[in-house]
Order: structure tokens, then sequence, then C-alpha cells
């Protein structure tokens, strides 16, 4: 619902990263984490829709799901929990710090090469 | 094919989060009100499901205990921070014009708008929404999620962020749970599974349409740990 604002983000990150280039970025690649409350579908069209008022028209956008990781906090073990209750693989706790899976965040930009 | 694209196009790794700004913000109002004395609370939920109604109730209890002030969010009226005043707390109105969740940058301006003295106890009702606010804190210790069993009995596990990213959960209006065939027992397992650390509540208007408020979970009443 606050996609717009996530969408302009996304853009003010990769205009500052291509500092002069923006003309030639091609993919961004964002990752939105599984426990993120953002609807993907309404991030690409708000992206799409604000691109046009920016230097990064030849910019499309690509979403990858970040999974949910889980930092067991009996033992310290990172693992990706599958169902309910989330379960350390090590030793069955059941005590759990999220570590990811919460953010949106921009993995990588492409940027066409200049001849 | 793959090998001409890559003499093209160059790859570089950026790894910035989306919402940094607003987490970075909510960490220094955080650290300000710590440094105040000032401790935050946040309460989220569905439109409607009963959190002015629970503050009504907590606040009068609250402030025979702390000095307290709540910040309330809504896209329009001042509806909320009125019934907190008539409950007898010094209440701030945030209308947010259509913006689904609170920020830190407007809760900044609210609180600076509460009478002096400011208060020990900050409490801060959310726009009403399950989904977004829990990406968004706002400077809170705690956060607490109020699903009504009128929403029905699975919706712990269909919105795993608001129950997994928060510090409690109160289930809402017990008392219609047999009008809409829901089990408020299974809702507070479903919440204890899926986050075991998490503290869970029941609320309910009782025979005299007063709220009562227990705890689901053994622990400590409501007002005592949300005074921390
Ligand atoms: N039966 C019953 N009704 C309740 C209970 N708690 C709240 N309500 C009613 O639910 C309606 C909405 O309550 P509010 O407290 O305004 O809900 P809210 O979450 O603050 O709503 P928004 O701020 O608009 O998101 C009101 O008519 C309340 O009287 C309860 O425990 N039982
Ligand atoms: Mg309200
Ligand atoms: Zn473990
Ligand atoms: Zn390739
Ligand atoms: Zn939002």
């Amino acid at each position: 619902m606050h996609e717009a604002s996530l969408a302009a983000n996304v853009l003010k990150i990769v205009s500052r990263a291509a500092a002069g280039k923006e003309s030639r970025v091609r993919q961004i690649t964002v990752s939105v984490g599984q426990l993120a409350g953002v609807m993907p579908d309404a991030l690409l069209f708000a992206f799409e829709a604000l691109k046009k008022q920016t230097l990064l028209t030849s910019a499309t956008l690509k979403l990858e799901k970040e999974p949910v990781t889980a930092c067991c906090e009996d033992c310290g073990h990172e693992y990706q929990p599958q169902a309910f209750p989330y379960t350390c693989p090590i030793c069955q706790s059941h005590v759990f710090r999220i570590t990811n899976g919460e953010a949106v965040t921009v993995k990588r930009m492409e940027i066409k090469k200049g001849d | 094919m793959c090998k001409a694209h890559h003499h093209v196009v160059e790859e570089i790794d950026l790894d910035c989060v989306v919402q940094e700004e607003d987490i970075k913000h909510s960490e220094q109002l955080k650290a300000s009100f710590r440094a105040a004395g000032v401790r935050a609370v946040g309460l989220l939920g569905s439109p409607g499901s009963g959190k002015t109604t629970l503050l009504e109730t907590l606040v009068p209890r609250l402030m025979k205990k702390r000095r307290v002030a709540v910040i309330e969010g809504d896209l329009a009226t001042d509806n909320d921070a009125r019934r907190i005043q008539a409950a007898g707390a010094p209440a701030v109105e945030l209308n947010t014009d259509g913006a689904c969740h609170l920020d830190a940058s407007m809760v900044e301006k609210a609180f600076a708008q509460l009478p002096e003295p400011k208060p020990e106890l900050l409490l801060i009702e959310n726009v009403g929404n399950l989904v977004c606010p829990v990406d968004f804190p706002v400077g809170e210790e705690l956060r607490l999620a109020v699903i009504s069993a009128a929403e029905g009995e699975d919706k712990p596990l269909k919105y795993p962020a608001a129950v997994l990213r928060t510090e409690g959960v109160i289930i809402s209006k017990t008392d219609l749970a047999p009008y809409v065939h829901v089990d408020p027992h299974k809702m507070a397992a479903y919440v204890k599974t899926m986050n075991p650390r998490s503290r869970v509540f029941f609320s309910h208007f009782d025979a005299t349409g007063q709220l009562a408020i227990e705890a689901a979970d053994g622990g400590s009443n409501l007002e005592d740990w949300l005074i921390g």
C-alpha cells in the first residue's frame, strides 16, 4: 500500500549509484522479504509509473523473494525455517530471532557499457 | 548469447535496504525517547480491531503509575484523540491523508506537539492496517498487534509478520467468538506456535459493557508488561 514510496526509494538509490549513467541502467534486481508488508505487483506498477519522471527510463525491475532466515537463540545456528513452529535443525529449539526476510533490498543493477 | 550479454552489461552489486532511512530514523527517535525517559509502545492492527477501545481502558489505569500520553494515527478525523482525551490523557491526532502507516518523522512531530511535561509512557496507535505498519517502526520499545476474534481464527497465520515482528498480540472481542465460530484459544495457540516469545492477551466486553483484559499465557498483566 506504500509501494509508491518504496518504488521512489528504489529509483533514488539506483540514480545515486548510477551517478551520471542513469540512462544506461537496464535491469534492477530488488529482493522482497517474505515478512515485508509489500505487494510485488503494486511495487512493479509504481516503479513503471515513477521511472518516467527520472532518467532511469530504460530500467526494468526484477523482483526476487527473500526467504526468512532465523538464528537459533539456543545454539546460534542460522537456518531457513519451513513451517511453524520454526525449529532449529541442529538442536530442535523453537526459540529464534529473525535475521532475514523483513526488508526490501536493491540487490544489484546492470549498466550498459558505453562504446 | 549469454556471453555477449555480459560483454555489454556491467553488473553492479548494491545491497541497499530500501527502508533504511525509515529504520534509521526510528532508531534515532528511540534513542531520543530513551534519553528523555520516554518509553514508547506501539499498537497496530486492522481497522476496527479495538485498538482505541483498549487504550481508553488502559489509559486511566496506566496513569495511576506513569505519566501517559497517546499519539493517534488515522487517515482522517480526530475522533480517536478525542476519545483518549476524554479518558484523561493528552493525545495528539496524526492524520495521514491516505498514507497507510505512520513513520518516524510523523511521530517525532506529533511528540513535539504533546504538552509539557512529556510522558513517561507514550502509546502510539498506528493507522488501522495489519500489513504495513510492521515495516515502519516509530521508535517503539514494544509493539503490540491487536487482532480481533471477529476477523477469523486463522488471522495470525495469514499475517505472519504481525505476529513475528511484534512482541505481543491481543486477541480482542472474544465476547464475539461464539457468533463468528472462532475459538480464541486456538488463535492464542497459533501465536505461541509461531512466535514462542510473544506475549498473548485476550480482551472482551463483559456483561456490564466494560472491557476486560487478561493474559492468555499465564504471564504478567497487560499494564505491568506495558510499563516494563
Ligand atoms: N463486542 C466487542 N466490541 C468491541 C470490543 N472492543 C472494541 N469493540 C468495538 O469495535 C469497534 C471498533 O473499536 P475501536 O476501538 O474504535 O477500533 P480501532 O482499532 O481503534 O479502529 P481504527 O482506529 O479505526 O482502526 C467499536 O464499535 C468498539 O466498541 C470488544 O472487546 N468486544
Ligand atoms: Mg482507533
Ligand atoms: Zn539450535
Ligand atoms: Zn548473461
Ligand atoms: Zn504503508
